[in-house]
């Protein structure tokens, strides 16, 4: 579902059927189980976010509680029983309209929050992802003496949820204006349609909470762009430098264009910050292109970019290049470009790429990179994220050096690459998912574990899961793998291995072969199977099964997927040839 | 505008709105003759016929309307 910006609100929510409709024939891969828990009326937020889920191929059951405030629903936590993966809480003012005459809403509210505090934890230890709504303007302003304002009420019930979210990584805070600040509707409903329907919320509010929704889901699965590609003229800056020089250009607080290009670039460079690439794929001369970020208001700066592609040649062509330099599959790039022509030429020669629909306009710049969210800023961000960018920062110098060396393999030795193998433990149980849900190319047999799974195979006393992390001369790569082993009689069983592609052609994954292959001595066991089932992208492992002495045993073809099983015969004779050493 | 055009735009939006080329309303149809017109399809259907007709319905208004007969009145009355 492609969104054109600015959003004509009306033109989908008066279609809210018809795209459902058109969702629902969808061929999903995968199912997701949500509670929607308050919140009076949510059908249409419930209608959008299966829209949205189902456009991301996801399957989904979505409930509704009853009719009713949301403390009314809390304080039993047995519908947890039936394992939601997502659970969505909405406080609304209306909430407190109920409370009974002479019953100090101020004492019914502590009891409140101590439930809510109870359920939490009873999702925190089921694994289940929480979203709540912070309370947000008030919707009737009772004229009351004897409680305290409404305002005292909302400040004490956020400042709890805030407390909730610092020890609890599975909780995300809404805020509805928040979520609508900047796009000329109003997110609180109308008098008329709360009395006569319900609805706490507009339409028009329920389309974009169920899109923050989806962005927060698409952040959990891993689902989120790496990279972002920007033109230069009138899209970093108002104007073109080429032209306008650098005295003629709107950027920096002067105008009101020049301020909209501070604010995009500003929001562009707490991108880079949260581990977003950044690269630029511009027609103009690389020198005088350069000049832009010579400007005193530029935020941004040449060298915030990974990978410049300044020329007059084709932006599709410019775009595959930065793809390849990056190591980022086109359907992980965002382009972002104010140039109608230039967008339509992408989308149709790199269809995979996510082109923001954007007009000349700055402002639906900002409105666009916030709404379709492709980096899903609101999502957890884990350390490593934050790391990659610095290591690939380090790839330029990494270049030099194999300039500099006579061959890889001398190279390889020079780079002093060390990794560090762990058992999976509740630290990097965060980073492990997120790898099991985002690695496509090093993935053997691309079966994604759910939370709950992965924790399964944490208390099996068969299974062995190791992860590893990775450093070198130049950059702490963090953790970048997994294995997933398991003892059956004589054999050990590579039940899936995934590695980070950021890693590649280090002999990694050769170290970390013979360090499965020395847990298989230890445990005498004598023979090592690896499940694989081949797919598009992670053709690369048959090389690698090849080139250690893998024979393929059996290949079976289930549904549309083939599962092979491989195996090395003889662990004795195996040799292996790594430049890694053991971190130690 | 007389009550056929109205009627005639009702079907309209209900068309639009129900993604079903073949409705076709008359004074007596009512949400048992439309599979997918529900209390929820309400809300949306209201606001599509405020849009159209340029009126504002009060949810008293809205409450009653239970046949499309009563749709047409009403707007009639309001235009």
């Amino acid at each position: 579902m492609n969104i054109n910006f600015p959003i004509d609100t009306a033109k989908y929510i008066f279609k809210e059927r018809r795209f459902l409709k058109e969702a629902q024939k969808v061929v999903t891969n995968r199912d997701i189980k949500i509670k929607f828990i308050g919140g009076y009326t949510q059908n249409s937020t419930r209608n959008w976010l299966e829209i949205f889920l189902r456009n991301h191929k996801i399957n989904c059951k979505i409930d509704e509680s009853d009719w009713g405030p949301f403390f009314q629903f809390i304080a039993d936590t047995s519908i947890l029983e039936s394992k939601p993966d997502m659970i969505v809480i909405f406080i609304l003012p209306q909430d407190f309209y109920s409370l009974k005459r002479g019953n100090s809403p101020i004492t019914d509210l502590n009891l409140f929050l101590k439930q809510l505090e109870n359920f939490v934890s009873a999702c925190k230890e089921k694994n289940i992802f929480v979203s709540i709504s912070l309370l947000d303007s008030d919707f009737i302003n009772f004229p009351s003496s004897d409680n305290p304002s409404f305002n005292l009420l909302r400040v004490k019930i956020n400042g709890f949820l805030s407390m909730l979210i610092n020890e609890n990584k599975n909780i995300k805070l809404f805020s509805l204006s928040n979520i609508c600040a900047g796009f000329d509707h109003d997110p609180i409903s109308n008098y008329r349609d709360w009395y006569a329907f319900g609805q706490p919320y507009s339409l028009s509010a329920s389309f974009f909470l169920a899109n923050h929704l989806i962005n927060l889901i698409r952040g959990r699965l891993g689902m989120q762009s790496k990279a972002l590609i920007v033109d230069l003229d009138n899209t970093l800056w108002g104007g073109v430098i080429g032209d306008d020089g650098l005295e003629g250009i709107q950027l920096g607080d002067e105008t009101a264009e020049g301020r909209i290009f501070k604010d995009i670039q500003s929001y562009i460079f707490n991108l880079k910050k949260r581990g977003v690439f950044l690269a630029i794929a511009s027609k103009n001369e690389i020198e005088i292109a350069k000049e832009g970020f010579l400007s005193k208001s530029s935020i941004l700066k040449l060298s915030d970019f990974t990978k410049y592609e300044i020329n007059w040649g084709i932006k599709s062509d410019s775009i595959k290049r930065i793809s390849k330099y990056l190591n980022i599959g086109l359907d992980s790039l965002v382009f972002l470009d104010d140039n109608p022509t230039e967008r339509e030429e992408v989308r149709i020669a790199c269809p995979d790429v996510l082109v923001l629909s954007v007009t000349n306009d700055p402002i639906t710049f900002l409105q666009a990179l916030r709404f379709v969210d492709p980096f899903c800023v609101d999502s957890l961000l884990t350390s490593e994220d934050l790391l990659r960018n610095e290591g690939f920062l380090s790839k330029a110098n990494e270049e030099e050096l194999i300039e500099n060396s006579d061959s890889y393999e001398k190279f390889l030795a020079k780079l002093d690459v060390r990794v560090e193998i762990n058992e999976l433990n509740d630290v990097s149980f965060e980073r492990t998912l997120q790898l099991n849900n985002k690695t496509n190319q090093f993935n053997f047999t691309t079966l994604r574990l759910t939370a709950d799974d992965l924790n399964k195979n944490m208390h099996d006393k068969n299974k062995i899961n190791l992860t590893y992390s990775a450093s070198d001369q130049f950059s702490d790569y963090g953790q970048i793998g997994i294995v997933f082993l398991e003892r059956k009689s004589q054999f050990l069983v590579i039940n899936n291995w995934i590695m980070s592609c950021r890693v590649f052609k280090k002999t990694i994954e050769h170290f970390v072969l013979q360090e499965i292959i020395k847990v298989a001595i230890e445990h005498n066991l004598n023979r090592l199977q690896i499940k694989y089932n081949p797919n598009k992208k992670n053709k690369i492992l048959i090389e690698f099964l090849e080139e250690n002495n893998f024979k393929k045993i059996k290949n079976e073809k289930i549904e549309s997927c083939n599962e092979q099983v491989w195996e090395i015969l003889d662990l004795s004779e195996q040799e292996i040839k790594t430049f890694v050493k053991e971190n130690s | 505008m007389n009550d056929e055009e109205i009627l005639e735009s009702l079907s309209e939006i209900f068309r639009e709105f129900f993604d079903d080329g073949e409705i076709v309303l008359s004074n007596v149809t009512t949400a048992e003759d439309i599979e997918d017109w529900d209390s929820l399809a309400q809300v949306g259907l209201i606001l599509s016929i405020e849009k159209t007709f340029s009126l504002k319905l009060s949810a008293a208004e809205v409450g009653k309307l239970e046949n499309v007969g009563e749709m047409v009145k009403l707007i009639s009355s309001k235009t």
